[in-house]
């Protein structure tokens, strides 16, 4: 029990300092990160754009040269840039689609059966943890011509042999297959979460109204999956946007640029073709593009407050 | 009339168990396979990864290429700078990601900063990382520190301290509020309640956050791939991609390597999965 | 030990107004409740004397001290949280201790004043479990210990009883009211429960959208309420409010009509009485006030209440428990006229019944 003669001291005011930071410290504890996240990604974006119109010489002697709007322009005409776009573009929507209809549905089918088989659950879920280089060279010895495990089980089923990542028509479906097996886990597992949280009552309501399962599926689950499904979308489709080590291990870009994609291409123009100035070009467009998407889809899915 | 329906809905009921359990056993088989065959591969002479038909089980198992790519080459070198800067940038995003989350999560801000703010941060987690590796790289260069840790540590942090930031918010808010206004009605400060009170009930979402941070760096691949070209600062994955040559692969060699680097995160993967779901989806979705 | 002092305090929320220009003095070891429908700024109200909201403009004291500037953990508040605000990774003992070791009370006295509060609450078998080990009552102890273990120079308590049920409360409710009468200690207490309002405070002050009401102990409150919303909250069942007309001395409604109210004029008037003061009467006595069909009959046990049917309300009234009625019988109603209050409807306030006098 505090003496009342210290009743004078109790109310200080504090020691200035505490009494300062306690005062402050909504900001002082945001300020650090803010600080380095704006060091971090809005220096950056600005020395790109001040990049972007230069044109960057390989030999760092040489002063860099003012071109204006030369590299955006150049955005329009670059054919190699239009292929690398339309390959992100099929690779996303086909490998995210594909990704969203296993996991969906097999989170729907397993649900009730994996619900308590958590160490199941986990060892299902090893491939969208694993280093994204290990798991290319794990597809990358899967689908090796010669020796691959995949050509084997070709043979074996009486099947013509294929060069698959080599192959001029199977490599982007070589890329999409090794992603939708490291990712559709992801889908998996959200989904499941998902449906765990569902309320029972509107279910035993709608049994009691008659409704077939059918039914219950796109009147009752679907729109209390929707949240969930907007953010797994979201992340998805934001990653396979910079889909690059896969591609970077099991095709370097090829056979003849099918499976080229931004992330890769700008990699080769900065580091392959040494201009820096164009890359940054690039991928202002592509920084541009991905914040627009992502933002709409925040914006409207209400993921922010 | 009422039996054979019932019987009937039985009978369909065991099918369908059946279907799952099996769709279970070759989801099971879809998913180890791939990583089996890293490892099995790893244990084989050269000669028996390159047998057709393939070896489905090494009959010789060798450690060869463990003492090639660890000993003999420096893969041990890699893993230990990749560890270096998984700790290095997991620390800073932590340290930073929590008290930034805890503030989002609890104070409030004049015109509306706080959604402001959470936004912005949670957009630069969006930024594909080969956006920013072309000013990253002109900026190192700029500084002298290209082909070091900690400008690999700087990077990471790029993408880490976000995500840090948001599952803390995350694990606070779960936490109620009255127990930091207890502690400040105590006698604590307001500081002293996050310190005393909040931080020890959020401990193991912050254990959670540290493990995915340190996954997410372990696993990282473009930003070491542009920013390190020596063998002092460069990471496994870059050391691994480095031996798949125009000219050849070392298969053994990346085998053992990538197997290696799997480890330590399937055991991480174990230690978090619990929190997987909120990890992998930044905190919304709460598992 | 303290008074508490709330001098033009206004509390804003953006545009909300919790609190709205309060002025209002607790005194020296009184037992203060705020009492009021939730929303109305009670709480907000306490959580400005602990610090934990800071007042938009106005001045509080805590004797004479403003403490508008201090930091919480200067003011010697104590307080007591509806969720009992454990802390769940420390044991009894440690949570009960945690504003001691804040304080950097040496060991030795460390321990002694726990036990010493532990005993009081009887809490002192359970030192060393944790929260969650505890049933309701036990935690609302704790927190309680917690609260006196540093004889504070204010006790703040937000609705401390209302997780416990209906028993506990009971018990819990002249448990503290013993223990503050016996450590004299100035507290503030939130409710919207009015039976803990009037069983335990020495004043009540009744809140409503940030405005306190009234302020006054708890028979003033309930015999002589001042405006309709402190007539229309107070009192279980609530006071019969009934819309109509005050002329010249009559109060006069779709089927009623009381005289002997005043000499005022209130073309919207609202007449109050509570369901006691008013009788059952066959339906032909002298001197009733009304007639009108029973809407439905409720026995409480103590005693039965009647709604009657007067035009488009009911009106309740407490008759006793041998009281024999049939719905749609209809019954005579005696108003015990000096129990009656009339209220202008525009402005919410009493009205005299002899402003002349």
């Amino acid at each position: 029990m505090l003496k009342k003669g210290k009743s004078a001291a109790l109310f200080e005011i504090g020691g200035g300092f505490e009494h300062w930071a306690e005062r402050r410290l909504r900001y002082l504890m945001l300020a650090p990160a803010v600080v380095i996240l704006l060091a971090l990604t809005i220096f950056p974006s600005l020395y790109m754009f001040y990049a972007a119109v230069h044109r960057i010489s390989p030999n760092p002697e040489l002063p860099w040269q003012f071109v204006g709007t030369a590299n955006f322009a150049r955005l329009f005409s670059d054919g190699q840039f239009h292929v690398a776009l339309r390959n992100t573009a099929v690779f996303t929507i086909i490998a995210v689609s594909l990704e969203f209809a296993l996991g969906l549905g097999l989170a729907l089918l397993l649900d009730k059966y994996i619900r308590r088989l958590t160490f199941l659950k986990t060892v299902l879920m090893i491939p969208m943890m694993l280093p994204p280089i290990a798991v290319a060279i794990t597809w990358k010895l899967i689908y090796e011509p010669q020796f691959g495990v995949l050509n084997e089980i070709m043979y074996r089923l009486g099947l013509p042999t294929q060069a698959w990542a080599g192959d001029v028509d199977l490599a982007m479906l070589s890329i999409i297959v090794a992603d939708v097996w490291q990712w559709t886990p992801f889908i998996f597992l959200l989904m499941l979460a998902g449906l765990a949280s569902l309320p029972v009552e509107p279910y035993e309501a709608a049994e009691l109204d008659g409704a077939s399962s059918w039914r219950q599926f796109w009147d009752l689950t679907i729109p209390f999956l929707k949240p969930v499904i907007a953010i797994a979308l979201l992340l998805r489709v934001m990653d396979a946007l910079r889909l690059f080590d896969l591609v970077f291990i099991l095709t370097g870009g090829g056979p003849a640029d099918r499976t080229k994609v931004l992330s890769l291409y700008i990699y080769q123009v900065a580091y392959r073709f040494a201009d820096p100035g164009y890359a940054a070009a690039i991928s202002l467009f592509v920084l541009f593009v991905t914040l627009i998407l992502s933002t709409w889809f925040m914006k409207r899915m209400r993921l922010v407050e | 009339m009422a039996t054979t329906l019932r019987t009937r809905s039985r009978s369909r009921e065991t099918l369908l168990r059946l279907s799952a359990y099996a769709t279970i056993l070759l989801a099971l088989v879809l998913t180890l396979f791939p990583v089996y065959w890293i490892a099995a591969n790893s244990f084989k002479f050269d000669i028996d990864i390159f047998a057709v038909p393939p070896e489905w089980v090494p009959r010789n198992p060798t450690l060869k290429h463990y003492d090639q790519a660890f000993i003999e080459r420096p893969f041990l070198r890699y893993a230990l700078n990749s560890f270096l800067v998984a700790i290095g940038t997991t620390a800073i995003a932590v340290t930073f990601g929590t008290m930034a989350g805890y503030a989002l999560a609890r104070f409030s801000y004049p015109w509306q900063w706080r959604k402001h703010v959470s936004f912005w941060i949670l957009s630069t987690r969006m930024m594909p990382p080969i956006v920013s590796i072309i000013p990253l790289y002109l900026a190192f260069n700029y500084f002298d520190m290209l082909n070091t840790k900690s400008a690999l540590i700087i990077a990471y942090t790029a993408f880490n301290l976000p995500f840090a930031t948001w599952m803390m918010k995350s694990y606070f808010q779960d936490l109620p509020v009255e127990l930091e206004e207890a502690a400040i009605v105590d006698g604590d400060t307001r500081w002293g309640a996050f310190l005393h009170v909040a931080l020890p009930l959020a401990r193991p979402g912050l254990a959670a956050t540290a493990i995915f941070c340190l996954i997410i760096s372990w696993n990282e691949f473009l930003l070491s791939l542009v920013i390190t070209l020596t063998e002092q600062s460069q990471t496994l994955p870059i050391g691994i991609a480095g031996r798949v040559t125009q000219y050849t692969t070392y298969w053994g060699e990346i085998s053992a390597a990538g197997f290696m680097a799997c480890i330590p995160i399937v055991i991480f993967a174990f230690i978090v999965q619990k929190h997987l779901v909120r990890g992998l989806s930044l905190g919304a979705v709460k598992g | 030990m303290a008074s508490v002092k709330f001098d033009n305090v206004t509390k804003k929320f953006g545009d909300f107004v919790a609190v709205a220009d309060v002025n209002l003095e607790i005194r020296d070891k009184e037992f203060l409740v705020l009492l009021g429908p939730s929303g109305c700024g009670k709480t907000t109200t306490m959580r400005m004397v602990a610090g934990l909201e800071e007042p938009t403009s106005g001045d509080i004291y805590i004797d004479s001290d403003r403490i508008n500037d201090v930091l919480p953990k200067y003011r010697d508040v104590a307080m007591v949280f509806q969720s009992y605000a454990l802390y769940p990774h420390l044991t009894v003992e440690d949570n009960i201790g945690y504003p001691l070791k804040i304080r950097k009370v040496p060991p030795d006295e460390y321990k002694r004043r726990i036990l010493e509060v532990a005993r009081r609450v009887e809490l002192d078998t359970m030192l060393k479990r944790l929260p969650k080990e505890l049933s309701g009552g036990q935690r609302q102890r704790v927190a309680l210990a917690r609260a006196i273990v540093r004889t504070p120079r204010v006790f703040l308590m937000d609705e401390p009883l209302s997780n416990l049920d209906a028993k506990l409360r009971t018990q819990m409710r002249a448990e503290l009211k013993h223990l503050q009468h016996e450590l004299q200690v100035t507290t503030i207490y939130v409710t919207h429960d009015q039976i803990e309002a009037m069983t335990l405070a020495h004043r009540v002050a009744v809140m409503n959208r940030g405005v306190i009401e009234q302020l006054g102990t708890p028979r003033e409150i309930y015999n002589d309420p001042r405006t309709l919303f402190v007539a229309g909250f107070i009192g279980s069942p609530s006071m019969n409010l009934i819309p109509g007309e005050a002329k010249d001395g009559v109060f006069a409604s779709a089927g009623l009509r009381v005289e002997g109210a005043g000499h005022v004029n209130v073309r919207l008037a609202v007449l109050g009485v509570r369901p006691e003061d008013v009788h059952v009467a066959g339906p032909e006595d002298k001197d009733i006030n009304l007639v009108a069909p029973i809407y439905s009959v409720e026995l409480t046990g103590e005693n039965t209440l009647v709604n009657l049917q007067l035009g488009g309300q009911l009106l309740t009234l407490r008759a006793d428990k041998n009281f024999a009625g049939a719905i749609d019988q209809r019954v005579g109603v005696r108003i015990a006229e000096d129990r009656m209050f009339l209220f202008d409807a525009e402005t919410e306030q009493r009205v005299d019944f002899q402003p002349d006098s």
